[in-house]
Parts: structure tokens; C-alpha cells; sequence
């Protein structure tokens, strides 16, 4: 175990130094390519310039991933628990990840139950938001133009849990994904490395993410159009509140 | 915010140069040093308002840098702003403990460069 944790902290350090110099080199790219976007008058300048600073940040955001993910592994975590509405918190991530959907022409849109409106839960807010955004970025990612991307969330039968669905309205493309996701889930420790075509890392992290927050987490695909997630609250369940109790 | 000065200290040429070719269309006027020293001989002889300080720099660090800054209560109006490639949170934190007002994780925008400017002069005030 002592070994583990040795060889978990090793590749920390290594993937903070390669996230180091990667921002430092994506400084010039990022950058730059924003200035290039803001000043070029010709319309292909001014999108290849946009396109450049998108894949930029995209790196970043795998690279993120990456170093989080050995974070956790190598005990460097620890989890900063607070009382949130997880309504206000899914609402915060789509409006998020709006801007992500609009590029792809798709559409984002969130609701929920009367049930969960009201509902405080007990968590780490910073780590819960970086799941759901992975989540709904890899959702995103794989979606086509003019789809529309239903977010729903719902108390389930019992009161420690919630459902939350993610639709999608199209059916093209929705065979692809179904996979994806399906691969993703079924992997036996939550983890796989991007050796996979689409977004492995970042989800295979979000499940790692959720387990370590959450105790339990059940996610599956309820047709071929909806991928369902059940959050559930084991352990904290008594420390969550509702307005209405 | 445009007749403020800023002094930008990177030994990284082009990560030095952005931040001016950034805030350029702002009016804000940008100085550059590629190293603690230089920096520390500069703001003897030029009054600026706010300093973006690289962290990991060879043989003088940013830490180094704002220690000497924070000796001397001739620059506490500076605002200082860490500029860092050291993007996990706890960095952060320790950033600002040590006498940062605002803490910019590298790759920036011309939005984060204001912002992080504005908050600075806030948390300074």
C-alpha cells in the first residue's frame, strides 16, 4: 500500500512539472491566438485564431484531469465539505457549459422536480462542480448540431437520492455515445486511460471523482437516448436538508 | 485603470511580452523585466501600481522577489499579482499568504488580466 502511494505521489510530481511547463508554453498559444481572434479583420483569420485558443484550452483541460486524478490516488485530497443547493450548483455548470453547446450548435437545458428544488446537500461544492462539468463536457463533445441536451434532475424513490438524466433529443450519433459510455462505466475500477476513442479520461475521472465524494454512484444508459445518473447519499444522508422537513 | 503603470517580471520572453500586446487596447501601460534583480533596481527609480510576478524564475524566484518587495514599506501601494503556471489550488493559497493580493494562472486573457487587476487594487485598498 506504502509502495502504491509512493508510486502515486512519483507521478503526481511528474504530471505537476509536465502541467507546469504545458501552461507555460500554452501561455504564448492561448494568448496570443486571443489577440489574433480580437484583431484580424478576415473572417477564416479571425476563426482559425479561435479555433487555436479552443484546442488550447481543451488540453488544459485534460492535462487538469490528469494531475486531479493522481492527486486523488496519491492521498493528496482531501475534501472540503460544505451545505449546497444542488440545484443552484447543476444550473451554475450548464450555464457553464452553454458556450461549449452553442459551438456545436446544440442546446443545453435543465430541469428538475419540486422535490430537489429546495434540497441542501452536504459535500465538497469544488470538487462536486468539476464532476458534473466533466460530465456534462464529455456529453457535449459528443453531441451534433441542433440537438438539444436535456438535463433533468429528480429526487428518487428514497430520500437520499437523486436522479440525474442527461437526453439527448436526436437519435443520430446516439448509438456511438451509448457505447462510449456504456465501456466507461462497466470499467471495474472507475478508471481508464485514454488509449480509448472520446472522452475516457475526463469521465472515467468524473466516476472516480463521484465515488470518492458520493460512496456510491450507479450510472447507465435508460435508452438509447437518455444516460441516466443515480446519486446516492449513504453516508450523509442525515446531514442533508430540506427546506420543506 | 488606462494611467495605471504595470511591470510584468517573467524570464519567459513571449509570456513577458503578452500581457502588454493584451492590455495595449486598454490604455494600460506595460514595463518588462525578465528577472527578480532587474525588477527589484527598476521600481527603485519608476513608481508602478501594480507588478505581475512570475513565480518560477532561475536563481531569483518570484518568492524571492516579493519578499524583498514586502521588506521595503516604500512599495506597499504595489499591488502584486502572482503570474504562475502552478495551477493547484493549495498553490493558490499559499500564494496569497505570502503577500500576494491576487493570484493569475498562466495561460491568461485580456479579461482575466482586468479582472485580476481590478481585484488586486480591491484586496490592496
Amino acid at each position: 500500500m506504502e509502495h502504491q502511494l509512493f508510486k502515486s505521489a512519483q507521478k503526481l510530481s511528474f504530471y505537476d512539472r509536465f502541467s507546469h511547463e504545458l501552461r507555460t508554453t500554452l501561455t504564448g498559444i492561448v494568448g496570443f491566438s486571443e489577440y489574433i481572434a480580437h484583431t484580424a479583420e478576415e473572417p477564416m483569420m479571425k476563426f482559425a485564431a479561435e479555433v487555436i485558443q479552443q484546442g488550447g484550452h481543451d488540453v488544459l483541460r485534460v492535462m487538469g484531469a490528469y494531475v486531479e486524478y493522481f492527486r486523488i490516488e496519491s492521498g493528496h485530497f482531501n475534501l472540503q465539505l460544505s451545505s449546497f443547493s444542488l440545484v443552484d450548483l447543476i444550473q451554475e455548470v450548464v450555464s457553464s457549459v452553454r458556450a461549449s453547446a452553442h459551438q456545436r450548435s446544440a442546446k443545453v437545458i435543465f430541469s428538475c422536480d419540486d422535490e430537489s428544488w429546495s434540497c441542501r446537500i452536504f459535500s465538497d461544492l469544488v470538487f462536486f462542480r468539476q464532476v458534473l462539468d466533466l460530465l456534462l463536457q464529455d456529453f457535449i463533445s459528443t453531441s451534433n448540431k441542433d440537438e438539444l441536451i436535456q438535463i433533468n434532475l429528480q429526487r428518487g424513490t428514497s430520500r437520499d437520492s437523486f436522479t440525474l438524466s442527461f437526453v439527448k433529443t436526436s437519435e443520430h450519433e446516439a448509438a456511438r455515445t451509448m457505447q462510449l459510455y456504456q465501456s466507461f462505466w462497466s470499467s471495474e475500477d472507475g478508471f481508464m486511460y485514454a488509449k480509448q476513442e472520446g472522452p475516457g479520461v475526463c469521465g472515467a475521472l468524473a466516476k472516480r471523482f463521484v465515488t470518492e465524494l458520493l460512496g456510491h454512484v450507479n450510472g447507465a444508459w435508460a435508452s438509447d437516448k437518455t444516460f441516466q445518473l443515480d446519486l446516492v447519499f449513504p453516508v450523509r444522508a442525515e446531514k442533508m436538508k430540506c427546506n420543506e422537513q | 485603470m488606462s494611467n495605471k503603470l504595470i511591470l510584468v517580471v517573467d524570464d519567459n520572453d513571449i509570456n513577458r511580452m503578452l500581457p502588454s500586446v493584451l492590455l495595449k487596447p486598454y490604455g494600460i501601460h506595460v514595463l518588462e523585466c525578465s528577472n527578480g534583480w532587474e525588477a527589484l533596481e527598476l521600481i527603485k527609480i519608476q513608481r508602478v501600481d501594480c507588478m505581475l510576478i512570475d513565480i518560477s524564475m532561475p536563481s531569483f524566484t518570484g518568492l524571492d522577489l516579493i519578499s524583498h518587495i514586502l521588506k521595503n514599506s516604500k512599495y506597499s501601494e504595489i499591488k502584486l499579482i502572482a503570474y504562475t503556471a502552478d495551477a493547484a489550488m493549495q498553490d493558490e493559497d499559499q500564494f496569497l499568504q505570502l503577500g500576494f493580493h491576487q493570484v493569475l494562472i498562466k495561460p491568461v486573457s485580456a479579461k482575466d488580466l482586468l479582472s485580476a487587476i481590478g481585484v488586486a487594487q480591491m484586496r490592496a485598498s
